[in-house]
């Protein structure tokens, strides 16, 4: 099952493999949290870190980007 | 979104979102493919700019940003021929201004395990706040209950509200016109 596509001329969907998503949440938890990607995805699974605050929920949303789903407090990916 | 199958119910779910946040911005909507494509029953992640801020310009408050987080899910389902459907399970969507401070944001994250509110909320951001005199440090931490706010509600209100432009060549007009029929 691919994926289709709308190309236009201002948003446009970009599709990423897990190995792309983890790259795009390692650059981003570097940039707003001073961590890794790995380092961000075990403390967020590990109940470390507050959901609620902006940059916390930024990263969450880019952490199935890279494959990584949390499972009851521990790291799944 | 209903469809007969997985791609076809994923395609009527995100394409309305890319064509609603290219009314207002460019950019990529970056999509978790998976090392299996489009996966049933489970959450696939989508981030506008790679959870980035989006810049747009408002009539009422000036040079703003919009973030735009989701994950979705497809599922099977079997109403008449349609098998399948993909709906929204999770979002963030935040107003800031342009130095990043949050003006307001819309949450709902009931699959994070131990959350303190599942249900959607909306936050009053400190730079709004802060300058009232009803409890000025607390206001912000308030999580206001809203009904559930899909992507397209929000670039209406960006539109309609807070005064965000079109995009060239599109009509604001018929715009609104286009999100009211998908939205009420």
């Amino acid at each position: 099952m691919t994926a289709p596509q709308t190309d236009l001329d201002g948003v446009v969907l970009h599709f990423v493999d897990e190995q792309e998503g983890a790259e795009i949440l390692d650059r981003q938890a570097r940039k707003y949290l001073n961590m890794s990607g790995p380092e961000f995805a075990r403390a967020f699974c590990a109940g470390e870190l507050d959901i609620e605050e902006p940059n916390v929920m930024r990263l969450y949303f880019l952490l199935g980007l890279a494959g990584i789903e949390c499972d009851a407090g521990s790291h799944a990916d | 979104m209903p469809g007969r199958t997985p791609t076809e119910a994923y395609a009527q779910f995100v394409e309305p979102i890319q064509r609603a946040l290219n009314l207002i911005t460019v950019g990529n909507f970056t999509v978790g493919r998976g090392a299996q494509s489009l996966r049933i029953d489970h959450p696939i992640n989508a981030s506008l700019n790679d959870g980035e801020p989006a810049p747009v310009r408002s009539s009422l408050l000036g040079q703003i940003e919009l973030t735009v987080g989701i994950r979705f899910r497809i599922t099977r389902i079997d109403v008449g021929i349609n098998s399948y459907d993909c709906h929204l399970a999770e979002y963030w969507y935040a107003v800031t201004r342009a130095d990043s401070e949050e003006i307001l944001a819309f949450h709902w994250t009931p699959d994070v395990i131990g959350v303190e509110r599942p249900y959607p909320h909306l936050h009053i951001g400190s730079t709004v706040s802060a300058l009232g005199s009803i409890a000025p440090q607390r206001f912000r931490k308030l999580h206001i209950p809203t009904v559930f706010v899909p992507v397209e509600a929000i670039v209406r209100f960006a539109i309609e509200e807070l005064g965000v432009e079109v995009r060239r060549g599109f009509d604001r007009a018929a715009v609104l016109a286009d999100l009211a029929s998908t939205l009420d």
